[in-house]
């Protein structure tokens, strides 16, 4: 193995892993706040690849401006699927959302075969070009999506550690009576999370779209993957989902270059499951019930 | 009990046999009702096949767990079924019964780490399991014929019947169906089945009165595995081609959308929810994708404005239109034939 | 040979230290109170001694056999029964469906009888059926039977969760805070519930911050703070003694 092919699959991981980081934290931060099972995260990565997709390739407008629009339109989208569907199951066992998520997927990702077509596409490059580092190609895209996502994610930090919405989110995803009686309000701290986690989904659709392909089945392989992700990293915690999507990003990475895409798939599991023995749950997680 | 209540539970008891018996008559009526009308009889088997699947799901469900690995039992029991008469020709009957006995040791073994994960952990855990399997199917195209799958699965014979005929098969079906409802409902309706609901309720209260919690979950994980593996062999032989796609989590899926819309409570939701979908999904075939937004638009209906499922309608309309008192713990309905509602 | 003894147990949650080095032991027969503020660990030692935590350090043992590592259903099945803080109950079974769950170590199931209906079976249900209503009345809450445990009002659920503990048998009684939300007249009828109990022959131990019902039926008392134990005595010696007094800043739960 070339110090060459290393310094590749090292900067494909990276970059993997903080699109997977992305996505991740936006269905552990659901979770950690509203404790449903979001089982369509993946479909709205999809949608909002998707909406980037049109605003990008069809309308020919601007590449970036089109990565806001998809983020703020789904941010909307997911804020009104949780006034609307999973609003009134709150406290009723968790079966119900898994439910209503279930159908979203169905509704969700056949709308989408039907309107998109079961054709690969790719978001266009919007800069070309590449440069030579240890004798590896280091694309300039790619690089700005790493850079993109790292900004993203230290922004996301930013807005839970040092913002008020932020503390407010936490609280409501520790202890939701107590934060009640502090005179937070509930129910909007969970349509913004939702929004929030929701948004997360669709930049990490948009990047991944840009870096790689789009298909309206996309969703159901980066649902799998997020809870992959969020499981391995605990349930709740947005350390762990970043930490668990680089794990992945890099078994991804590694092995479906010097293996296939089936072995990484399997690898993941078998990495997932010993975690779980060691530690039931996750690498950051607590006992939550 | 005084003398009244007994006369009137004499009359409880006559009416639930008649219903049963009025029920299992029109069933095995039915093939000559429609004339053996081939489409529709497939369409039946077809109804029974989801019944069996639902409802044994819903065994899981009544100790609180959904099993995404369901659709990969089914797998295991049609792909051990399928192989012993591809390999060795050894016809269903020695098949269902060692499709049986696979599904129920591989779950059994599985069962046992999968059982001390949690709630939330237990659903992604075992979609893993039966993800696995399916693999397992599809990569070793050598054994298992990958995902191109298995052919020439014929139907067996018994004497002068040919299971090739489809009402004949419809008669197989039929018996693997009525044996599974009259399992599951046997077992819901006795003690063993307060202790699933109990361990549904309140598992630390179970344990702390003696009950051990990991034995019940993997003995009805494992009997609702082997049920749904059995029936994976009958889904093989009639269907005489299976591969590793029919057996993924689609079918776990839909499985679960049948038991949600029929509803949770008693067996009858399983029954009514597997047999109105399936139907539904046979008329709208011809839509194809749209079907599926159909389905998800029906689920998330019932969820929000029908919690408590389809069986849940009689009792609704009794309370709406004549303003009969509930009764607590039992759901005096027809649906009561199916046992005491538990939520 | 004493019933429960527990030797040198810590209980150790990554850094937060919940019991440490305890040494405890109850004898047959003996009404024991368990007292301390809030964390003191009382409700963890439960945890441990019916086994939903494994001790980090120490063993204890149950009528001379070792149970440190035995699983809640184990230590159920010797007689080691306990209630619970919060309302832990089957909420949407009725309440004489609780009890007879609660029966179930105490009566005889078998699989496939049950599954098949034989007689006998159907004999057990029956008996099972029995015995709970007369623990229902015990506690007079046999006219409630059929009501479900959900729409109970608070008092009744305690002494559901007490009926259903009384179900299972026990040798060895661990309550926990039985009197919580409950007027005087309702806890002086607890204090006599208690004293009835244990004449049928059960050794009870008592978690509970009402200083009243702990030193009116409690005739042995442990007091823990921070993990440890800090006294032990009749409930004149504990009253008396200081540093009781100042785990409860200041003695101003105790009445004399």
């Amino acid at each position: 193995m070339t110090v060459q092919l290393l310094v590749q699959m090292t900067m494909t991981g990276v970059t993997l892993g903080l699109i997977y980081g992305l996505i991740a934290i936006g269905l552990t931060l659901i979770f950690g706040v509203m404790r449903i099972i979001q089982y369509a995260h993946g479909e709205i990565y999809m949608l909002g690849a998707y909406i980037l997709y049109y605003w990008f390739d069809v309308l020919k407008l601007p590449y970036w401006a089109g990565f806001v629009v998809s983020a703020l339109v789904i941010f909307f989208f997911g804020a009104g699927l949780q006034l609307l569907l999973f609003r009134p199951l709150h406290g009723k066992e968790m079966l119900y959302s898994l439910a209503v998520s279930l159908a979203l997927i169905f509704i969700i990702s056949s709308a989408g075969l039907i309107f998109f077509r079961p054709v690969g596409r790719g978001i266009s490059s919007f800069v070309t070009g590449q440069i030579q580092i240890a004798g590896a190609e280091w694309t300039y895209e790619r690089m700005v999506i790493a850079g993109i996502s790292l900004v993203l994610i230290l922004a996301l930090w930013f807005l839970l550690q040092r913002t008020k919405i932020g503390l407010a989110m936490r609280a409501v995803a520790e202890d939701p009576e107590t934060a009640g009686l502090q005179g937070i309000n509930n129910r909007r701290i969970h349509w913004i999370a939702m929004g929030l986690g929701s948004a997360l989904a669709a930049m990490a659709g948009c990047l991944f779209g840009t870096l790689m392909w789009i298909l309206p089945s996309m969703g159901f392989l980066a649902t799998i993957k997020a809870f992959m992700i969020v499981i391995m990293g605990g349930l709740g915690s947005v350390p762990g989902a970043l930490v668990g999507g680089f794990i992945l990003g890099f078994i991804d990475s590694f092995l479906t270059t010097l293996a296939t895409s089936e072995m990484a798939y399997i690898f993941g599991f078998i990495v997932i499951f010993v975690i779980l023995v060691f530690k039931p749950s996750g690498l950051f997680g607590q006992e939550w019930e | 009990m005084n003398d009244q209540s007994k006369a009137i539970s004499r009359r409880g008891a006559w009416r639930f046999v008649l219903l049963w018996i009025v029920g299992i008559a029109i069933l095995l009526a039915f093939p000559f009702i429609i004339a053996q009308e081939r489409y529709v009889l497939h369409v039946a088997i077809v109804v029974f096949f989801n019944i069996c699947l639902a409802t044994s799901m819903w065994l899981i469900w009544s100790l609180g767990f959904v099993s995404f690995a369901h659709a990969g039992f089914m797998g295991v029991g049609a792909y051990t079924s399928a192989l012993l008469l591809i390999r060795l020709g050894l016809p269903l009957w020695v098949g269902v019964w060692a499709g049986a006995l696979v599904g129920g040791v591989l779950a059994l073994v599985v069962s046992l780490p999968l059982m001390r994960t949690r709630a939330v952990y237990f659903f992604m855990a075992s979609w893993a399991v039966g993800e696995v399997i399916k693999r397992i199917f599809a990569y070793y195209r050598g054994f298992f014929g990958g995902w191109e799958g298995l052919f020439k699965i014929r139907p067996p014979r018994l004497g002068p019947i040919d299971f090739a005929n489809r009402t004949a098969y419809y008669y197989l079906a039929l018996v693997l169906m009525v044996l599974i409802v009259l399992a599951v409902y046997r077992l819901n309706k006795t003690r063993t089945g307060w202790i699933f609901w109990s361990l549904h309720e309140a598992e630390i209260l179970s344990s702390h009165v003696g009950i051990h919690a990991l034995k019940y979950k993997a003995g009805a994980f494992a009997i609702a595995s082997t049920m749904a593996a059995m029936t994976g062999a009958l889904f093989a032989h009639y269907h005489g081609y299976i591969n590793p796609k029919s057996f993924d989590i689609w079918t776990s899926e839909f499985a679960l959308v049948h038991i949600i819309v029929g509803g949770l409570s008693t067996v009858a939701g399983p029954v009514l929810g597997a047999s109105i979908l399936t139907i539904i999904d046979e008329l709208l075939r011809p839509t194809e994708f749209y079907r599926i937004i159909i389905f998800g638009v029906i689920l998330i209906l019932t969820v929000l404005f029908l919690p408590g499922g389809l069986e849940s309608i009689p009792k609704r309309l009794r309370l709406r239109l004549w303003k009969l008192p509930e009764d607590k713990d039992t759901r005096k309905s027809i649906f009561s034939v199916f046992g005491k509602g538990r939520k | 040979m004493a019933l429960l003894d527990i030797q040198k147990v810590s209980m150790h949650f990554g850094g937060l230290k919940a019991i440490q080095d305890l040494d405890f032991t109850m004898e047959p027969g003996e009404i024991r109170g368990l007292i301390g503020p809030n964390g003191a660990g009382k409700t963890t030692l439960y945890n441990v001694i019916s086994g939903v935590y494994i001790p980090t350090y120490g063993r204890f043992y149950f009528k001379g056999k070792d149970i440190t590592k035995l699983r809640p259903h184990a230590t159920a099945k010797l007689g080691i029964i306990r209630t619970f803080q919060s309302t832990t109950l089957f909420k949407h079974f009725t309440v004489l469906r609780n009890v007879m769950v609660g029966c179930h170590l105490n009566s005889h199931y078998s699989f496939f009888g049950s599954l098949f209906g034989t007689p006998a079976s159907l004999r057990h249900e029956r008996e099972n059926e029995q015995k709970a209503m007369q623990i229902l009345e015990f506690l007079g809450l046999g006219k409630l039977k059929d009501e479900l445990a959900i729409n109970l009002p608070h008092g009744h659920q305690r002494a559901l969760g007490i009926a259903i503990a009384m179900a299972a048998e026990p040798v060895l009684l661990m309550l926990d805070e039985p009197v919580t939300g409950m007027n005087p007249e309702e806890s002086a009828i607890m204090m006599k519930l208690i004293r009835k109990i244990r004449e049928r022959g059960v050794t009870i131990l008592l978690i509970e911050h009402d200083m009243k019902v702990v030193m009116g039926v409690c005739e042995k008392i442990t007091v823990l703070n921070f993990g440890e134990k800090i006294a032990e005595g009749t409930p004149e010696e504990i009253q008396k003694n200081p540093d009781v007094h100042e785990a409860y800043l200041g003695g101003e739960h105790y009445v004399a």
